[in-house]
């Protein structure tokens, strides 16, 4: 969870090119909006939804972090336009990835969630787009490490929404 | 708010130290939506009030018999302080030596054991300070943890309030 794979933590791309999302086709706001009063509890929990998968990885909890995905969920992602990340599928592999960042990092990080838009496109499938502001806290003083944006897609399946797909745009590397 | 030498927070703190449970998501009843909505406003409330220095409203967060405490980084605590008068002090005992311009971002709101009376609300926050001097600096990070109680006015108001800190202020 924003963190790059092995195989890329060697790579320091150009800074992004600004709307960056957008402009490669990453970001696409041309979606449906809230109608009803169902749809705003939809919202409601697909939101919250988002804010464990960020309370999940940073309190280390593997078990919530599983629950915040479908089992043939995917998780893919990008540096600045210029540099895709590794593409992840299914939960148990997804998990097992960001769960590996943990032994290395040794601060308490927080991934902050901001502006996050839902889309709820039907009763059983939902867009979301959300910033991140992710924070480092260390040996007591506190950085932000970066900044990105995601483009979730959710599944409700058993009344709870899920990720079923999850792209993470990191504007910067780390 | 403290000096401390202490080399830290372990990853995780909140939960390895045992003042996190956070639980797995579980469906909202429709008709506690409104609910839920007000008591995240509470907590909105809560750092809007002590950052515009508005006591009255600040209090106005809190049942008469509240308490607050906090933990930096799972090592210390600060409280608790009980009771809402109690509480009021301590906080706003701060905006004397405060100069500059401070903003608790309130972010991450999730809901566990949320019942028609009572609910647990945990959040995410940033505080972050700005002066002309330094500019916008970033503070600290942590958690808040409420026990929100539904009261006979039918607000949303908090009963306990645990500040989690990751980095001393």
């Amino acid at each position: 969870m924003s963190g790059l794979p092995p195989e890329s933590r060697n790579v320091i791309p150009a800074s992004p090119s600004p709307g960056w999302g957008s402009a490669l086709g990453f970001l696409d706001f041309n979606v449906a909006r809230p109608e009803t009063q169902r749809d705003a509890l939809a919202i409601h929990e697909i939101t919250e939804r988002v804010y464990r998968y960020g309370w999940s990885f940073d309190e280390h909890r593997a078990d919530l972090l599983a629950d915040c995905f479908t089992l043939n969920a995917t998780w893919s992602g990008n540096i600045g336009g210029l540099e895709p990340l590794v593409v992840r599928q299914g939960r148990d592999g997804i998990v097992e990835w960001l769960c590996g960042f943990w032994a290395g990092q040794s601060d308490q990080r927080r991934h902050n969630m901001t502006s996050v838009s839902v889309a709820v496109e039907s009763d059983h499938r939902a867009v979301v787009h959300s910033s991140l502001l992710l924070t480092s806290a260390n040996n007591g003083s506190l950085a932000i490490v970066l900044t990105s944006f995601y483009r979730f897609k959710l599944e409700r399946a058993a009344d709870i929404w899920r990720i079923s797909s999850l792209f993470e745009g990191c504007d910067v590397a780390f | 708010m403290t000096s401390h030498n202490q080399i830290g927070p372990e990853p995780a703190w909140g939960h390895s130290r045992g003042l996190l449970d956070i639980g797995h998501q579980v469906t909202l009843d429709s008709g506690r939506l409104a609910d839920r909505v007000a008591m995240i406003d509470c907590m909105y409330r809560y750092a809007w009030s002590f950052d515009e220095r508005q006591r009255e409203m600040l209090a106005e967060c809190f049942i008469e018999s509240a308490t607050w405490e906090a933990s930096l980084m799972g090592i210390e605590t600060i409280g608790p302080f009980v009771g809402r008068d109690a509480v009021v002090e301590f906080m706003t005992g701060f905006w004397a030596d405060q100069l500059d311009q401070r903003r608790h971002l309130i972010m991450n709101a999730i809901v566990d054991g949320q019942s028609v009376t009572e609910a647990t609300v945990m959040t995410y926050h940033l505080l972050v300070s700005t002066t002309v001097s330094e500019g916008v600096v970033p503070v600290t990070t942590g958690f808040y943890r409420a026990h929100m109680v539904m009261t006979p006015e039918s607000t949303w108001k908090i009963h306990s309030l645990l500040a989690g800190y990751d980095v001393p202020f």
